[in-house]
């Protein structure tokens, strides 16, 4: 596929549309996005946008395995066009974590569940081995790798799933909404594990999530769906500052980036740029908060 | 009289020969009580949460539901007084379409159709499901599918409810219409317990919290003790706090003042400009 820049465009969707069969609206609409090799793509929108949907059309479920639907447009990933290309060989370049995880799983065994893609590519065992240590330490199932899949907690199956896609590290990993039953330090962690994977590896990250915050410190693009179309695409930098954007579609804002933009209307001097991490806001609070609460303390003592 | 809600030495443990998941669990809760169940992944929420329901059946431990009378239901009562909204949205669909799986415990309850008409548009139009009210529940988005199984136990008018991470995967707008749909029972007279990994939502929403580590209570305490007071503790329990408190403390750390009790932007806001 052509080249931009020094990047390889990955991913590229060409207007595309989509109606489930029987149903009377169409639920994406003119859908573009181009994806390049070592993207961390964050996709944000609310309840029952299309989120899900469009990520079934990326890795060929949709139309593969859905009759009677409709389509409208083009979706090339990795030189093909998914609408020509059995998943099977889509699902070499392209890893999916759904959003339902009981969804996926096919074992017996969780351990099974991150071994089963290794076999079937063949790696000699002590490699499978390596992988599934490596693996479960990033995801923290260490300690459940004998049970059976459908046998543990709501968040030991979305770190199971992970787990298992994370094992085949594909060129492209498709996330949706995967962290959202972990625990507050799991999710932490995993994701840094992503971003990881992300920056050292080259590995393209299509994310899907609510969560603001995360998109602001892990993705260089964000796209923002609002009824089956993206209203907005861009760096966090251009695109979080819109507020009223995000209010439209119900998306909060990072509580930094909503403490700026309240502060600054209530008049404070502040930075130019919006805070959209602790350690930006925190840098520029310091000297403002050391001299506005002296103030308050020096007041008290008047009274 | 006794608490409504007692819970003491509760041990469970799925098989014979696996470890207790839950090992030796104290709480009381009284009625009207608006409660966060919070803890790390496997630490024994949803467990906990099926024993109150009566979905489980503890061997050790005591665990007694006192009616409004005084008098300590059995498994089969307490059932009838309890909703719970489970974690997997899919487990609990019982009907062909939107509107059905809504008025399904109406029907049973043996209620008036021109009613349970109105109270199922009600609540459809409020949890934003209205517009896909003759749809099969399984041709739903994911938080559309919670949605409906929450509006389902809502209607019924529980003593309890119990809504298993109610806003996973919910975007801000949808788990505020989620909260406020137990706000409005809650105002009524009704005790809820909600377990959930976001601590935003517990900032914002919770009374007390209740966290849990390896099947033991570790805090129980008013929310804004939790976040300020145990907030050294919470990392170890798998737990943070929200973006917001977290600046607050940071900041406090560094200038050496004090910004107090920050759990809303608004509370930080409030204590710079005068
Ligand atoms: N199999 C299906 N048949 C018909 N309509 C469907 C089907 N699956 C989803 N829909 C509808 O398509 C729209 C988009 O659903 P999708 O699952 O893509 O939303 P989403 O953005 O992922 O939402 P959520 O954040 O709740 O997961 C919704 O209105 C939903 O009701
Ligand atoms: N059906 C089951 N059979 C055997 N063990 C189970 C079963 N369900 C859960 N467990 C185990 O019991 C422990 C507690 O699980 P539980 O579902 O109560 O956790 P939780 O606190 O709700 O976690 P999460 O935040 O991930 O939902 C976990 O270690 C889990 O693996
Ligand atoms: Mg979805
Ligand atoms: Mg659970």
């Amino acid at each position: 596929m052509s080249k931009e820049g020094e990047k390889e465009l990955l991913i590229r969707v060409e207007n595309f549309g989509f109606k489930y069969p029987g149903t009377r609206d169409w639920v994406l609409q003119d859908i573009n996005l181009d994806v390049h090799r070592g993207d961390f793509v964050s996709i944000l929108g609310e309840s029952g946008c299309g989120k899900s949907t469009l990520c079934r059309a990326l890795v060929g479920l949709i139309p593969h395995s859905l009759k009677y639907c409709e389509l409208k447009g083009k979706i090339h990933v990795c030189d093909m066009l998914t609408e020509e290309t059995p998943i099977t060989t889509i699902s070499k370049k392209v890893g999916m974590v759904f959003q339902d995880p009981e969804a996926q799983f096919m074992s017996l065994k969780v351990e099974d569940e991150i071994v089963f893609g290794l076999e079937n590519r063949g790696l000699p065992e002590e490699e499978i081995t390596r992988i599934l240590n490596e693996v479960s330490e990033t995801v923290g199932i260490g300690g459940i790798l004998e049970k059976s899949p459908f046998e543990i907690s709501g968040g030991e199956k979305q770190r199971v799933v992970i787990g298992s896609v994370l094992a085949l590290k594909p060129e492209i990993i498709i996330l949706d909404e995967p962290t959202s039953e972990l625990d507050p330090i799991g999710r932490k962690e995993i994701l840094a594990s992503i971003g990881k994977i992300n920056q050292e590896l080259g590995i393209t990250i299509i994310y899907v999530t609510h969560e603001t915050e995360e998109a602001a410190y892990l993705s260089n693009k964000v796209a923002l769906m609002d009824q089956g179309r993206f209203i907005r695409q861009g760096h966090p930098l251009e695109v979080f500052p819109d507020q009223e954007l995000f209010k439209n579609i119900g998306i909060r804002l990072p509580q930094v980036t909503e403490l700026y933009l309240e502060l600054q209307k209530r008049g404070l001097q502040l930075n130019d740029i919006p805070y959209l991490t602790l350690e930006e806001a925190e840098e520029d609070l310091a000297d403002i908060i050391d001299s506005k609460l002296r103030e308050v303390n020096s007041n008290e003592q008047l009274y | 009289m006794s608490s409504f809600i007692k819970v003491k030495d509760l041990c469970y443990r799925y098989r014979q020969n696996m470890d207790n998941v839950l090992e030796g669990v104290n709480f009381e809760i009284e009625r009207g009580e608006f409660i966060a169940l919070v803890g790390h992944n496997g630490s024994g929420k949803t467990t906990l949460a099926k024993i109150i329901v009566g979905l489980l059946e503890h061997k050790e431990g005591i665990y007694q539901f006192t009616s409004r009378e005084g008098k300590v239901l059995s498994r089969r009562e307490l059932r009838k007084k309890i909703g719970m909204v489970s974690q997997e949205p899919n487990n609990q669909i019982l009907e062909s379409t939107v509107f059905k799986e809504v008025a399904y415990g109406l029907r049973e309850k043996g209620m008036a159709e021109p009613e349970i008409n109105d109270i199922v548009e009600d609540i459809l139009h409020k949890m934003n499901l209205y517009h896909v009210r003759k749809r099969h529940p399984y041709l739903l988005s994911r938080g559309q599918r919670k949605r409906v199984a929450l509006a389902s136990i809502v209607v019924l008018e529980p003593e309890l409810i119990i809504c298993d991470e109610p806003t996973a995967a919910l975007d801000y707008s949808s788990s505020t219409t989620v909260m406020e749909s137990l706000v409005k029972p809650w105002k009524q007279g009704a005790t809820i317990i909600f377990i959930t990994h976001d601590v935003k939502i517990v900032a914002e929403y919770a009374q007390r919290t209740i966290l849990l580590n390896k099947g033991q209570v570790a805090i129980d305490t008013d929310v804004r003790s939790f976040f300020m007071d145990h907030h050294d503790e919470l990392e170890e329990h798998n737990f943070i706090t929200p973006q917001i408190t977290e600046l607050a403390n940071r900041l406090n750390r560094v200038t050496g003042r004090k910004l107090a009790s920050v759990l809303r932007v608004s509370d930080f806001v409030d204590q710079v400009v005068n």
